[in-house]
């Protein structure tokens, strides 16, 4: 200490002392000045001026005193400082000083003590700062950090709170989260995971991923935790199967983010989600949609999805084959610029009615460039897209064009043979009228000219030569009745006939009136009751005429001759009878009864042509009734005919 | 008997059927003022006065005229028509005498307005009784419209 001050001393007297004070007066920071030992002020400079405010001249002499607070001189501060230098030899310290108009600063103040050569103290030097801007810069400082730790204490309770929150969403989420380290080992797992998988966070260690996942998803996973390795901060989606802790294995859906690099995580985290539902479920509309896709691909129609902008979402490979094009080459492709030569035709108008009116429409259509019929059977589908079945109906198609065309030359050939059987028809009309006018008139000669002869020279002819003439007159006038009955049959044949309701009460009694006119022998007549039928009244006139007539010629040789004229009861038609009491037939020949020019007895007998039941036959036929007889030799015959109850309207 | 004062006028083609026809008139006496043409062209020229019978006075008709339908050239149907589509001809009483029955023959001459329409029966005696009838009606109890 001694060597120290005495240092101190050589050096001031080494320094030009005029220079030093200088110095130190011009040092405008910093107050440095002297006290003796008493404290009272000894020396001043600008500095001290500058923070103190007093002038040299005002302060030389005065007590230091002066710039300390009362509480401070009450408490003897500046007694206990110099006291303090005096031991220690320097004095360092703080504290607040009061300037000349009164208002305090923050000072730094340093005392040293000062001894002469002589060792004896001569007083004190002391440097004052004010740092008053620091002392506030230092205290802002302070409150700022206060409340910067404040803030941490804030937010690490937020933080610690934040993460129970998030612990809290993780333990509850519905996905499971795991985290892994470089080595694919499994580092956590949430409560969550364990729901889904089984395994708890405490079952982690050991279990490495690649062991969990199914055998045959290892190699897709592999290549995928590859990938998560390669990629940092990427996410990457995949779905395995993945085994729980029961043993069986379950589908996961898995998102991997590498986070490995990022110093707050350094783990890959692996957000997952059981999926083996919705799989299962996807398995069944998957087995469901192949079944259907298996069904549309072998129907022998062609089959095509559109959506509502008319794009393909589907075609079979029937279409394919129908259209010569892979089937898959048309799906999302936009149908009217596929086939743009069949904008407007029938298809097209119907597949848009189809779409606009939501009904299903069926329409045929022929595509030209493939040769090809097909009928459409579109379907509207709810989502505003439409599926069509396609049928080839060339083969359909094809026959019916042949059917027509058939059709046409059968249409042709009727027309021909219209045409040649009208001109047979009026061939034998010709025919037939020659027949009524050529064949009748030479008769009428043979017959007029015997006449005239029988006449002129009845007397030379005598028995014989008159009996020869009465055989030809017979004979011819025979002739002539053939020949009417004859051209009668065929103009039956030919004649329209024209179908009212014919009272036949009244028709037979008309018919037995004209016949028995030329009768002089009468039979007894029995008439029951007759219904009505529907027919041509002229034609049944004539049915009746000859079946009357008949029964009253073949009865005309008994005894009594009867003639019963009735009906029998039918639920489908009308059945009459005309039955005598005459010779009858034997029903051996029943089947030549109603043959053209068939008799079942000679001339001589009962006189007649063959041609009156034939024309009965004929007539009733062409009601669409049945005639037919029966009888027992010698006993008399019954003939019956039948006409419908209902006729068609056109007979 | 001048072609003036004719009564009958039969048109036939067959002559058997004529000399018939004309026998069983001439049995009951009017075959007087007959006169016969064997087919419808040579009827035609009669009753329009024209051909052969141009010099005929047209006026004076006969009563009745006996009118065979199948002729050669003009049918009998054709004179009919002729006959009853002509205002100085058409009140002439026709008979239609013919072999057919046709039907066809029948309604086409009564819708050319045939006054009768007779079937000639292949019995001679039938045949001697309607012509005689025939005769008797149109030339004894029939009034012509002259």
């Amino acid at each position: 200490m001694l060597s120290q001050n005495i240092d101190r001393v050589a050096l001031s007297h080494s320094f030009d002392e005029r220079l030093f004070r200088l110095l130190v007066a011009s040092i405008s920071d910093y107050a440095v000045f002297m006290i003796d030992p008493n404290g009272y002020i000894m020396s001043w400079n600008q500095g001290a001026q500058n923070i103190h405010g007093y002038t040299e001249d005002e302060v030389i002499g005065q007590h230091i005193s002066i710039f300390y607070t009362n509480i401070d001189n009450k408490s003897n501060e500046f007694g206990k400082n110099l006291n303090l230098a005096l031991k220690n030899g320097v004095r360092e310290m703080q504290g607040w000083r009061v300037r000349k108009d009164g208002s305090v600063f923050w000072a730094n103040a340093t005392f040293t003590t000062i001894y002469n050569d002589a060792g004896h103290l001569v007083g004190f030097a002391k440097i004052t700062r004010d740092i008053t801007v620091q002392k506030e810069k230092d205290e802002q400082k302070e409150e700022i950090h206060a409340e910067l730790e404040k803030q941490i204490e804030q937010t690490s309770e937020q933080i610690a709170a934040n993460e129970i929150r998030f612990r809290k969403l993780i333990e509850n989420s519905h996905d499971g989260i795991t985290m892994l380290d470089k080595n694919m080992n499994v580092v956590f797992r949430s409560k969550s995971a364990e729901r889904i998988s089984g395994w708890s966070n405490e079952d982690r260690q050991g279990l490495i991923i690649d062991d969990m996942v199914h055998p045959q998803d290892r190699i897709k996973v592999k290549k995928l935790l590859a990938e998560v390795i390669a990629k940092p901060s990427e996410p990457i989606l995949s779905n395995y199967r993945t085994k729980h802790k029961k043993g069986h294995y379950i589908w996961v859906e898995a998102m991997f983010t590498n986070w490995l690099n990022d110093g707050k995580i350094k783990a890959i985290l692996c957000n997952f989600r059981d999926i083996t539902a919705r799989i299962e479920s996807e398995e069944v509309v998957n087995s469901k949609n192949q079944q259907i896709e298996n069904i549309l691909e072998s129907i022998a129609d062609g089959f095509i999805a559109l959506d509502k902008d008319f794009c393909y979402t589907y075609a079979n490979k029937r279409i394919g084959e129908m259209i010569g094009r892979d089937p898959q080459d048309l799906i999302g492709k936009y149908i009217w610029t596929e086939f743009a030569d069949a904008v407007n035709s029938p298809t097209y108008k119907a597949l848009n009615r189809a779409a606009s009116k939501k009904e299903y429409i069926c329409n045929e259509d022929y595509y030209e460039p493939l040769n090809l019929w097909h009928e459409n059977h579109i379907y509207p589908m709810p989502d505003g897209g439409l599926t069509v079945f396609i049928r080839d109906i060339s083969v359909r198609k094809k026959a019916d064009l042949q059917i027509k065309q058939l059709n046409e030359n059968l249409e042709k050939k009727v027309v021909e043979r219209t045409v040649q059987l009208e001109a047979a028809n009026q061939e034998l009309e010709s025919f037939s009228y020659s027949v009524s006018h050529d064949l009748r008139a030479p008769l009428r000669a043979v017959n007029g000219y015997a006449m005239m002869l029988k006449e002129e020279f009845e007397n030379e002819l005598g028995d014989e030569g008159n009996r020869v003439i009465n055989t030809i007159t017979q004979n011819a006038r025979l002739m002539g009745q053939l020949i009417d009955d004859l051209l009668a049959f065929s103009r039956m044949s030919r004649k329209e006939m024209v179908a009212i309701r014919v009272d036949m009460d009244a028709l037979v009694k008309v018919c037995i009136r004209e016949i028995i006119q030329n009768q002089p022998l009468l039979p007894e007549i029995i008439i029951h009751k007759l219904p009505p039928t529907r027919g041509d009244v002229n034609l049944l006139r004539q049915v009746l005429l000859n079946l009357i007539g008949n029964a009253v010629k073949y009865s005309s040789k008994s005894e009594h001759p009867v003639i019963e004229i009735g009906s029998i009861k039918d639920d489908n038609k009308r059945i009459y009878y005309v039955k005598d009491n005459g010779v009858g037939f034997d029903m051996k020949y029943s089947n030549k009864l109603f043959g053209v020019f068939q008799r079942l007895h000679s001339a001589q007998e009962f006189e007649g042509t063959g041609v009156g039941l034939a024309l009965a036959k004929r007539i009733i036929n062409k009601h669409g009734g049945n005639i037919w007889a029966e009888s027992i030799q010698g006993h008399g015959a019954t003939f019956y005919f039948s006409t419908p109850i209902k006729m068609n309207k056109d007979e | 008997m001048s072609n003036n004062e004719v009564e009958i006028l039969l048109v036939e083609d067959n002559i058997n059927d004529a000399e018939l026809t004309i026998r069983a008139l001439n049995k009951v006496n009017l075959a007087n003022n007959l006169v016969h043409v064997k087919d419808g062209e040579e009827a035609l020229d009669f009753i329009f006065g024209k051909g052969v019978f141009a010099d005929r006075d047209t006026y004076c008709r006969p009563k009745v005229i006996l009118l065979d339908i199948k002729m050669p050239k003009v049918d009998g149907i054709e004179v009919l028509r002729q006959i009853k589509s002509n205002e100085a001809t058409k009140t002439i009483p026709v008979v239609i005498m013919t072999s057919s029955r046709e039907e066809q023959d029948i309604i086409t001459s009564y819708k050319l307005g045939v006054n009768s329409y007779v079937v000639k029966p292949v019995n001679f005696e039938a045949f001697a009784k309607a012509i005689s009838d025939l005769g008797l009606y149109w030339l004894i109890i029939n009034q012509p419209p002259i």
